[in-house]
């Protein structure tokens, strides 16, 4: 897990292994660190081995609060687990997730 | 990989007849004749599910999952309780320390299959 | 799924299960309160209960549901034991090992004799009067749901609000919908994110996430009810039947208020409700729908499987496993004692007693090898299971490979048995993973695409071999003598036989994948599986042909406990070596100079190890010194020994934790004289003798030098 700032005032997150009820309470304090002050955020989801609804309603909460606060927010690299996870609750448009690029 | 359950019960042949139903289905196994022995199996190994009877020697099902519920990368493990009548006084009990699902004995295997299914499928 | 091969755990187990009932209410006699008896006899009936219900057996089930019943209320302390009621018990015991001895001769329980059933019913009928009377629902097998029967195809509409410590109690919503999967189609799926709490009042363990889903099934209600029966009574499940009346969704709209119109708007987006629909509502009457339509007869595929049943279960005897050992035990001090005995009788030169104590002895040995064919069982159990283990880890790397079986009724110690399990697993693992090579490259190769992984067992010279092998790329030797240089396992320089080269796997820190996968080959590997196969006594070694495949060859005891030995002396000390690693023993030739460490046996070098050097014994060698050779795992040594002292059986018995880093000895055992005799491991000095002689010939300080342990 990191989180680095580039020039251009977008911040980096990325989450590894498991992003689920055994690791939220972990997790959502990064995501309200990495959201504090931040006018854009980019947070890559790649690395996620396993995704549950806890991790899916962290995410959520996540989105609705940069919105609220106007922070651009962006998920890139979905995992196999998360796709799947999003397509079956039915949230794969309502959570974008971009292509990772290099 | 195939999800691992361990199923706890003093009776060989349930566990037995449970595994053979489950590892039919494509689940792994692992087994504690009582609630003692399955702390000890749970060494770090990743278990998706534990199936417990409730009335067992040497550690009964109910002090076996208040422990499931201290270990930090076990507490969040669905467990499936098996109990005797509905009227057994147990129940409220486990419900307290976390066990919601809970099936009947007796049993059919594809019963215990389909309930194991509705948490987890293989 | 195959019920019989398992009725024998059922009959043994219920079998035991009866007598310790018997025993307690014997018991409880004294002592009526006993809580913990109490609760012994009633999870007797508990544990027969259930194991019956799961083979079927509902007569076996409706019988003991009616005496569990009792227990359980003199459990409650609402009955208390006296007199009339232990004989009663004891009478329900004799008649439930009179049905399991009726299943163990391979009877049906449908042709019960008449007399049978009458004691059945008489037991039945005492055994009601120490129950409260209560309307008659003691239908004990299970049948809770009594579902409103709706039939056919349809559009079921599900609107589901979880409990909020749902994820916490280890349940996940969506697992419900993957479920849901397994039952018909879901059509449409609305997240209800209503409830979810801005992220700092967000309870990461909680769970807020509702779903509205379509669904197309042709389940039956209670089937789809039953999905949720586990989050039912937390959270707020409510199921629409297909053409379900207006009216239930005015009510599950009227519930979800709260939601507002968010809620009806998914109703319309999931294709449950007509977007015009709910307006029209309020003046639709709907008596008309109930369409009560004939559900399935859920005739459970129990049958009558109970007559096939061979009487073979009824001639196994399940014997604590501490028995066993017991018995073992003893048999060991048997020998001791015996072999005591033997000597006495030849000191004392009377030919009767000598004749005597010869076929005692030959008795004794008769006895210790049947007892331990008693702990012996065979391998095949453990390698069908790798059947599994190959077709799952074969799917999930994407080759075909499938795994051979052969020499499974090899038998082994039970103890060897179970320890065998995980360092087999490794070697199996490693093969599919490693040593079968990608499809395209078999191809190229011009072999067959699917891949041959082997597991083989045999007996050879007093031990049990076990190969694994594969038909893939095979190893090259220069790769692992490059990366042992590499980890600075070799010193540069070193000269190896490609077979030690090939055995450098086994030291540790050693990995050969260039690529890790998730199976094997995280840098614990090899060595762990070495380390293991010692730890039983046994060797491990590896063959393999470039471009053809790898065999790993793992060599074992027959047994822990008790072997054949040579007896042999050094100094004041005596030693035992395993008699069937011993090859010949010769006279040591004089002319062996001192300082040398081979000598000429037929023309063929042997290395010798002194023990008198090894063992620092500061004792005078006698004049004339005797070598044994010995052989194991393909290698040869000699023993530069005092005295040769004959054969001996010894029981081994395990050295003190203060003793077991001594690399040359693996246990002890006591003579018939009383006196202590040591048991060299041999494998480990052999290990010691090749070592030198690789260290020798590279005139290398000993680098590869490891203590066997």
């Amino acid at each position: 897990m990191s989180a680095t700032s580039l020039a251009d005032d977008t911040r980096h997150l990325a989450l590894d292994g498991p992003l689920s009820i055994y690791t939220a309470a972990d997790t959502k304090p990064q995501l309200t660190a990495a959201l504090q002050g931040a006018i854009a955020l980019q947070i890559d989801l790649s690395q996620v081995e396993e995704f549950d609804c806890a991790g899916l309603q962290l995410l959520l909460a996540t989105q609705a609060h940069a919105q609220r606060m106007d922070i651009c927010l962006r998920f890139i690299g979905a995992s196999a687990p998360i796709v799947e996870l999003l397509h079956l609750s039915g949230l794969a448009g309502q959570l974008p997730i971009e292509e990772a690029c290099a | 990989m195939a999800k691992t359950i361990l199923i706890v019960d003093d009776s060989a042949s349930i566990r037995q007849v449970v595994g053979m139903t489950l590892k039919g289905a494509g689940y792994d196994v692992i087994e504690g004749v009582d609630g003692k022995d399955a702390l000890t199996k749970l060494d770090g190994r990743k278990v998706h599910l534990i199936i417990s009877d409730v009335n067992m020697p040497n550690m009964d099902g109910i002090t076996f999952l208040k422990n499931v519920k201290q270990l930090p990368n076990y507490k969040f493990t669905p467990v499936i309780m098996l109990t005797t009548e509905a009227g057994d006084g147990k129940k409220g009990e486990g419900q307290a320390a976390g066990a919601k699902a809970w099936v009947v004995k007796p049993f059919q295997p594809a019963q215990m299959l389909t309930a194991v299914s509705k948490l987890i499928l293989p | 799924m195959n019920l019989d091969s398992v009725i024998g755990t059922f009959i043994a187990e219920s079998q035991e299960l009866l007598q310790q009932m018997e025993d307690a209410l014997l018991q409880i006699e004294h002592a009526p309160d006993d809580a913990e008896r109490i609760n012994a006899i009633f999870r007797a009936a508990h544990t027969i209960k259930g194991s019956a219900g799961l083979f079927g057996f509902d007569s076996i089930v409706a019988f003991t549901h009616v005496a569990e019943s009792v227990l359980d209320r003199v459990r409650a302390g609402d009955v208390r034991f006296n007199g009339d009621l232990i004989a009663l018990m004891l009478n329900v015991g004799d008649h439930l090992a009179g049905l399991i001895s009726q299943l163990a001769s391979g009877h049906d329980l449908s042709d019960l004799p008449e007399t049978t059933r009458a004691t059945e019913a008489a037991l039945t009928g005492e055994l009601s009067h120490y129950l409260e009377p209560q309307p008659a629902n003691t239908t004990p097998a299970a049948a809770p749901d009594t579902p409103t029967p709706v039939a056919g195809a349809g559009h079921w509409h599900l609107s589901l609000r979880f409990g909020v410590d749902t994820l916490r109690n280890g349940m996940d919503p969506l697992a419900f919908l993957r479920y849901l999967g397994t039952l018909g189609s879901i059509l449409h799926v609305e997240p209800v994110l209503d409830h979810l709490p801005p992220l700092e009042a967000l309870d990461p363990e909680s769970c807020y996430l509702g779903l509205e889903v379509a669904f197309e099934s042709q389940a039956d209600q209670s089937a789809i009810e039953g999905a949720f029966e586990f989050v039912r009574e937390e959270g707020s499940i409510r199921i629409l039947p297909p053409q379900a009346p207006l009216s239930a969704f005015r009510e599950l709209i009227a519930e979800r208020a709260a939601e507002g119109t968010a809620q009806v708007e998914r109703l319309v987006r999931c294709g449950s409700l007509a977007a015009d629909a709910f307006e029209q509502a309020a003046q639709h009457n709907d008596s008309a729908h109930e369409t009560a339509t004939t559900r399935a007869a859920d005739t459970p595929e129990r049958a009558a499987k109970d007559n096939s049943r061979t009487s073979k279960d009824a001639n196994l005897i399940r014997v604590d496993a501490d028995k066993l050992d017991q018995l073992i035990n003893l048999v060991g001090e048997l020998i001791i004692a015996g072999a005591n005995t033997r000597m006495l009788a030849q000191r004392s030169n009377l030919a009767d007693m000598c004749e005597s104590a010869e076929t005692l002895s030959r008795l004794v040995e008769e006895v210790r090898d049947s007892a331990l064919t008693l702990r012996m069982v065979q391998i095949g159990a453990t390698f069908n299971r790798f059947q599994r283990v190959v077709r799952d880890v074969s799917r999930e790397i994407g080759k075909d490979i499938v795994l051979q079986i052969s020499g499974g009724d090899t038998e082994l110690d039970k103890t060897v048995v179970e320890k065998i399990g995980d360092p087999l697993t490794h070697l199996v693992r490693n093969a599919m993973d490693h040593g079968i090579e990608p499809a395209e490259v078999r191809h190229s190769a011009g072999k067959p695409l699917q891949g041959v992984v082997r597991l083989n067992a045999y007996h050879e010279a007093g031990g049990i071999v076990i190969e694994v092998s594969d038909d893939g790329g095979g190893l090259n030797p220069q790769k692992i003598l490059a990366k042992a240089t590499q980890r600075g396992l070799v010193s540069e320089g070193q000269q190896f036989g490609d077979k030690d080269l090939l055995n450098l796997i086994f030291e540790p820190g050693f990995s050969t994948a260039e690529q890790i996968s998730n199976l094997s080959g995280r840098g614990v590997g090899m060595d762990v599986v070495k380390r293991n196969i010692t730890a039983l006594r046994g060797t491990v070694e590896l063959d393999s042909v470039l471009g053809q495949g790898t065999c790993v060859r793992i060599r074992l005891p027959l047994t822990l406990a008790i072997i054949d030995g040579l007896l042999i002396g050094v100094g004041q000390s005596s030693y035992v070596v395993p008699l069937d690693m011993v090859e010949e023993c010769i006279e040591l030739p004089s002319a062996e100079i001192a300082g040398q460490q081979h000598l000429d046996l037929r023309g063929e070098v042997l290395p010798f190890i002194r023990l008198r050097q090894l063992f620092d014994d500061q004792s005078q060698p006698p004049r004339r010194e005797n070598v044994v050779v010995v052989r194991y795992a393909g290698i040869r040594a000699g023993l530069v020994v005092d005295q040769l002292l004959g054969e001996f059986q010894t029981v081994i018995k395990p050295l003190g934790k203060v003793f077991c880093q001594v690399p040359a000895l693996s246990g002890f055992t006591i003579l018939g004289s009383g006196a202590v005799a040591l048991i060299l491991d041999i494998p480990g000095l052999l290990t010691q003798v090749t070592q030198h002689a690789n260290t020798r010939i590279a005139g290398q300080s000993n680098a590869l030098r490891s203590t066997a342990q």
